[in-house]
């Protein structure tokens, strides 16, 4: 279901940003985790490489390394049994706040997971629904990091679907057992969170990354506003030092109950803020989930 | 201790505190539109009700009320009124120095020396430079005040009348300056000898028991440089008065100024005759008529005066008992700038400073400054 894509020039240059942040912080996040948090399985020996940092060990082959002095990792022929998909919320509530947006924050925790994926050797693909759809085939091999970088480039918020849709179709896309990675705002909670639930009960691994930005915990936004709802266009005066302490209360206990319903199901839930550095929040998550595995 | 005002009107400037106030109260906040992810946690404010009774950014309306009252604060000049301050004020003198016929002016320089505030004044008479000397002193800064008579101070130049102006407070001192111990002068005359009128440099010795008047070398004038008119009835009388005013002789400096006396009634083209050609004085016709040549000569010693002295000194004894010591200051003394105010300039400055920085910060920083610690989530 690949399709011709003409790049732009901006988009060049957004894959060209996204390439260089992507490199050094997963260079970042496989020194610190040895072991990946991803797992596939492999079935036929098909030949050695170099070791590098961040490579299982179990597939160091010691016997060559007694040999040669040289530590060798074992590659198989069968590497894709791991198949990520990642699902991408491009709706207009991801583009906040202005500068540091929660969308830029999302596309930038898809390529860098993407590319651990694919380094390992397993396959991963994106999809992302606005008036219509953005889809790679979770797919392995170096070559496709190239087409799974400059699809997650490509991404602009601006869509009007919800990322219920999404996981549905995503649903339907993956013929086996898989990961489905959604990085989302879930302001469409309860069906998101069902369809991640239908994902989770058919035997797909599902992480969801919640984005968010400290301006929406807090409602530090100065003074006396109309505020616009971003994605229905709705209209408030509000008064933030006013509305802040039943802002902060509602808003909390979502979060709280986002949080713990999807845990109830064994689905993986991460939360990043837009403003907050990224590589402390994911290190955090793979360490985790690497030792829950 | 206590605080004295520069300029105390300048207190009602603290009403401009309202004028903040009012802009926090009453100024309706523009209200920008902001894009935001979901209004599903929010609930709309009353904004309406909620401006008219809240004080927007009570921080920075404080921060702008103390930097007006500052401000009007330094512009009333605050002094204040410490003992050492008080005491300094009687430890200084402002000093008016009255100049009578100073030739040297290193007098007037010297009488000033120590002074916290000084000015010479220098007038035709003593008792208008008394006079304007004690207005002076009575504009100057809490100070001890005092006059200080300087010159040459010779019989004439001032007297009892003149000081009695000078109000009690204020002390007098007299500075005289050296008088030659010569008290010869020459007084020019101008007098008829032998039928023709002269220029006689008359010269007077002024001596501790008696005055010696000796006539000295004399210069032939024109006879018109004095006449007389009158009505052909008094014409012989004015002739005769004028003629005995000369023999007599008359102090006289300007010889070549041609003088002419009109007596009332005199012929209009006679007069208009003379008027072409000297300076005219008109005078009553003197009655009686023996009284005429004294009145002639009166009136003309008055025409063209010599500039003459008293040679004798005022005595060092009438000096000292004219000499009284200043009083203490005046407590109505315009108060001075004594460095008060500055503080408080530097002070509406820094305020200045922190009202821009607080306007540049977001309201938001400042209302969280002012509230307790909201619940961060995880």
């Amino acid at each position: 279901m690949s399709r011709p894509h003409v790049v732009t020039s901006s988009e060049l240059q957004s894959l060209r940003d996204l390439e260089l942040m992507t490199k050094a912080t997963v260079e970042g996040l496989r020194h610190g985790l040895h072991r990946s948090p991803f797992h596939g399985y492999s079935a036929e020996f098909s030949q050695y490489r170099h070791y590098r940092p961040g490579d299982d060990l179990k597939y160091v082959d010691w016997k060559a390394f007694a040999r040669t002095d040289r530590i060798y990792t074992r590659q198989f022929q069968e590497t894709t049994n791991l198949s990520a998909l990642f699902v991408i919320d491009v709706s207009r509530s991801m583009d906040f706040p202005a500068g540091r947006s929660k969308f830029a924050m999302a596309r930038s925790v898809g390529a860098i997971l993407g590319t651990l994926v694919l380094d390992q050797g397993d396959a991963a693909g994106v999809l992302a629904l606005d008036d219509r759809a953005h889809f790679v085939p979770p797919r392995s091999g170096h070559n496709h990091l190239r087409v799974f970088l400059a699809e997650v480039a490509s991404l602009a918020p601006g869509g009007s679907s919800s990322i219920a849709e999404a996981l549905r179709r995503a649903a339907t896309i993956l013929k086996r057992r898989g990961m489905v990675i959604v990085i989302s705002d879930l302001y469409d909670d309860e069906a998101a969170i069902a369809e991640a639930r239908r994902l989770s009960r058919m035997g797909h691994d599902v992480i969801i990354v919640h984005t968010l930005s400290s301006e929406e915990l807090t409602l530090d936004v100065g003074g006396a506003a109309e505020f616009v709802d971003l994605e229905s266009g709705r209209k408030l005066m509000v008064q933030p030092s006013a509305a802040r302490e039943s802002y902060v209360a509602a808003f909390t206990a979502w979060l709280s109950t986002v949080e713990q319903q999807l845990r109830r199901d064994g689905i993986d839930y991460l939360r990043l803020i837009a403003d907050e550095p990224l590589e402390r929040g994911l290190r955090r998550f793979l360490v985790n989930r690497r030792g829950t595995s | 201790m206590s605080i004295a005002w520069i300029a105390p009107a300048a207190l009602v400037g603290l009403a401009l505190i309202a004028l903040p106030i009012a802009v926090h109260l009453l100024v309706r906040q523009h209200a920008r539109v902001l894009a935001f992810p979901s209004l599903r946690f929010l609930r709309e404010t009353q904004l309406a009700a909620f401006r008219r009774r809240a004080i927007q950014d009570a921080a920075l309306l404080a921060c702008r009320v103390a930097m007006i009252a500052v401000a009007v604060t330094a512009l009333a000049g605050p002094v204040l009124q410490t003992p050492s301050r008080t005491a300094g004020y009687a430890s200084r003198t402002s000093r008016a120095i009255v100049a009578i016929d100073v030739a040297d002016r290193s007098l007037i320089a010297k009488a000033a020396e120590g002074a916290f505030a000084s000015a010479s004044f220098t007038r035709s008479s003593a008792a208008d430079a008394l006079a304007d000397a004690s207005r002076w002193l009575d504009r100057q800064a809490p100070s001890t005040r005092e006059i200080v008579v300087a010159g040459e101070l010779r019989r004439g130049a001032i007297d009892q009348s003149d000081l009695a102006t000078v109000p009690a407070a204020i002390g007098i001192r007299f500075l005289p300056a050296v008088t030659p111990s010569n008290a010869d002068f020459i007084m020019p005359v101008l007098a008829r000898r032998n039928g023709v009128l002269m220029r006689i440099d008359r010269r007077v010795h002024a001596g501790p028991d008696s005055t010696q008047v000796i006539d000295g070398a004399g210069t032939a004038l024109p006879n018109d440089i004095v006449t007389i008119v009158a009505k052909p009835a008094d014409t012989a009388l004015a002739e005769a008065s004028l003629r005995a005013a000369l023999d007599a002789g008359v102090p006289w400096k300007d010889v070549n100024q041609p003088v002419v006396i009109v007596w009332e009634g005199a012929d209009d083209a006679a007069i208009a005759r003379e008027s072409a050609r000297a300076r005219v004085i008109r005078m009553a016709p003197p009655a009686p008529p023996a009284a005429a040549a004294d009145a002639v000569r009166t009136l003309l010693s008055t025409v063209s005066p010599p500039d003459l002295k008293d040679p004798v000194a005022i005595s060092a004894e009438q000096l000292a008992s004219w000499t009284r010591s200043p009083g203490p200051p005046a407590s109505d003394a315009p108060l001075s700038d004594e460095g008060d105010r500055r503080w408080m300039w530097g002070l509406a400055l820094m305020l200045l400073a922190l009202e821009s920085w607080m306007r540049r910060m977001p309201a938001s920083a400042r209302e969280a400054a002012d509230r307790p610690e909201e619940a961060r989530v995880a």
